[in-house]
């Protein structure tokens, strides 16, 4: 498919603006530079994802004054041009007397410090790097305006808060080839050095960033086994007949293959195998194969055996409770990889190349679908729990009720309130969680801290120990007070999809609403709020024994007197407070 | 040649097809300010695989006069 046109961009990125729905996220691009083209690009890019992009341009070299504006950007994107340090840098750099450029360079450490400090708040900065390849790239070595570009970025670096992003031109400016990249025309007119290419490469480039903070990155990686994890197969060139050792030619691309799943479980994606084998087999080489990296305990599911590919993955997809959207397969053979894509168009399907030395760069070109914001204590832990979840999933085969299953887990809800140290946390929930989430409110930490401190409003969140392990914080409630009215309004309510299906969500919501008895509140509203995703919560409310009031496809509203709750009292969840 | 010509002013104005004609100006189009003027410049060079100069950019300020531009410049015998 070709990349389309900037015009054909303009006109359907009109179209996509009436049809994609959603709550805004809204991206601010700000500058010492003219970057307009890039609107347009942006939020196409970000629409034809789904995501109801809206980007503005901040005022011509107002980076200064625009880091106390656009309070409502859910992400900064920052051009600082060195060209423009001073009219004409680019000219008069090397001319410049010492103390005039030192003085330059202090008052734009100055500026750099104050913005990216205004900036810390932001969920998102995406700040690019200073370069002087516009330049300087036919010059063999340094010239003057690149040692300022690199002092300037060692300065930047150094004062980054956690949410900046710093994205690298030179990239771009390599894979387009830097004169692609550039249209001096309009640049002594109007500042203006980029053509439209770049800017689109530029959009390509940095989309994983905002799918990643709308929760769009891919989370799971699915492997084949024979041709995919090893040269050879398995039952019919047997154990010693298959090859990934990284010594010989041929093995050492399976080895780096495996290398490269590795890694991406260790920063926390979920690793699996789907393939058409004996399980005995493919046992026995995760067990016991000398040359093998990936081992049993790195993977969180296997579906090895004889049915169709479509039925195990969508199985994954149910037992993980992660979404289709959330999972990249990789398969040898043409058969299995167009019956996915057809059928299965929202995994990610990539094939084994015929030439197996380009495998492991197919792989790293699809690295960016995995990208993530955070790196969060659950993160890490991510593939021991799923792990602890499969043992629990065959835990409860061997019980009768699932009232049995869930009595024999040893359950102990941890609650806390208002806890600030919890934040970053809590806010990932609400930009993640789809299924268990009643009105998938996007709030973002900043929120979060805000409503910490007001108080109207009462966060509850939770954490979830069993016998088999710790969930982390996984639940989360944020409630309004009008304690004149004796009211409260559940404002949001949702849980990880890695608690679902174990009643928690009623032990939980017994513990809100003894808590908010005890403030006197005698009405508590809610509501449900319809989502492609959020099917499974849509009776939730109801069953806690909150009343209708009012009911359309896409909301529930809802009210419950408190003196009518009828507390399920789990016995098999021990609830406790947390600090 | 003018119906892509006036399918990409509408692209980048965002008004309708059929309201671009002889009259359409910056002058006449509120739309037509400094930033669409290089919007528009940018998707005619893409759309046409032509570059233009300097002087060109400066002179593409009405309907009729991007139409005669681009025809000297792709070597389209204007109707």
């Amino acid at each position: 498919m070709n990349a389309p046109t900037y015009a054909e961009i303009l006109s359907r990125n009109r179209e996509l603006e009436q049809t994609v729905s959603g709550d805004p996220y809204r991206i601010a691009v700000v500058g010492n530079a003219t970057t307009n083209l890039i609107k347009e690009i942006l939020e196409y890019s970000l629409r034809s994802h789904g995501i109801a992009a809206e980007v503005q341009i901040g005022n011509y070299d107002n980076i200064v004054q625009d880091s106390y504006n656009f309070r409502n950007a859910n992400a900064i994107v920052v051009f600082w041009e060195l060209f423009n340090l001073l009219d004409g840098f680019q000219g008069s750099a090397p001319l410049l007397p010492t103390n005039d450029l030192e003085g330059l360079i202090a008052k734009t450490e100055a500026e750099i410090d104050l913005v990216l400090r205004n900036l810390s708040i932001r969920p998102l900065v995406l700040f690019n790097l200073f370069t002087a390849d516009i330049f300087t790239y036919a010059y063999p070595g340094d010239l003057l305006l690149d040692k300022v570009a690199s002092r300037l970025n060692a300065f930047a670096e150094g004062r980054a808060g956690r949410t900046v992003r710093f994205v690298d031109l030179r990239r771009i400016f390599m894979g387009l080839g830097i004169r692609n990249c550039l249209d001096l025309r309009q640049f002594y007119s109007s500042k203006s050095v980029y053509k439209v290419d770049f800017f689109r490469a530029y959009a390509d480039h940095v989309l994983p960033f905002f799918l990643a903070a709308n929760g769009r990155s891919r989370k799971v990686l699915i492997l084949d086994c024979d041709n995919t994890l090893w040269k050879g197969i398995i039952g019919e060139d047997g154990f010693d007949g298959i090859e990934m050792n990284p010594t010989t030619a041929d093995g050492a691309v399976f080895a780096e293959v495996q290398r490269i799943a590795l890694s991406l479980g260790k920063d926390g994606v979920l690793l699996g195998l789907c393939s058409k084998n004996n399980p005995g087999d493919i046992d026995e080489v995760f067990g016991s194969h000398p040359d093998m990296q990936l081992r049993a305990e790195d993977l969180v599911i296997k579906k090895v055996g004889w049915s169709n590919k479509v039925s195990s993955l969508k199985e994954i997809s149910q037992q993980l409770n992660i979404g289709l959207e959330s999972i990249v397969f990789v398969d040898d053979s043409q058969f299995e990889v167009e019956m996915v894509r057809q059928q299965l168009p929202e995994i990610l399907t990539l094939q084994v190349p015929t030439t197996i030395s380009a495998f492991p760069g197919l792989l790293r070109d699809h690295l960016p679908c995995f990208l993530t914001l955070e790196n969060t204590t659950e993160d890490r832990q991510k593939t021991a729990m799923y792990k602890q979840q499969e043992t629990r999933q065959h835990l409860r085969n061997e019980f009768s009720s699932l009232e049995d299953y869930l009595a024999s887990l040893e359950q102990r809800l941890t609650i806390f309130v208002n806890v600030d140290s919890t934040s970053a946390r809590l806010a990932q929930m609400c930009q993640k969680t789809n299924q268990f989430n009643l009105t998938t409110k996007r709030y973002l930490e900043a929120d979060v801290r805000r409503f910490l401190g007001q108080s109207d409003k009462l966060i509850f969140a939770f954490s979830l120990m069993d016998r088999l392990g710790d969930s982390g914080i996984t639940g989360l409630s944020i409630l309004s007070l009008d304690e004149a009215l004796c009211q409260a309004d559940i404002d949001v309510f949702l849980m990880s999809c890695r608690v679902i299906g174990r009643n928690v969500e009623y032990a939980f919501m017994d513990h809100l609403l003894s808590a908010l008895q005890s403030r006197q509140i005698k009405k508590v509203t809610a509501r449900y709020i319809a989502t492609p995703k959020n099917e499974m919560a849509r009776t939730f409310f109801d069953s806690c024994g909150f009343s209708v009031l009012t009911e359309t496809p896409s909301t529930k509203e809802y009210l419950l007197v408190l003196e009518c709750y009828h507390p399920r009292q789990l016995s098999y969840i021990e609830v406790v407070r947390g600090g | 040649m003018e119906d892509k010509i006036r399918r990409i002013m509408s692209a980048v104005f965002g008004v309708p097809m059929e309201s671009i004609d002889g009259l359409t100006s910056h002058q006449t189009l509120e739309q037509w300010d400094s930033l669409s003027h290089m919007k528009l410049v940018t998707a005619l060079e893409e759309e046409f695989g032509v570059v233009f100069s300097d002087s060109e950019i400066l002179e593409l300020l009405s309907y009729p006069l991007v139409l005669l531009i681009l025809s000297e410049k792709t070597g389209t015998p204007r109707r």
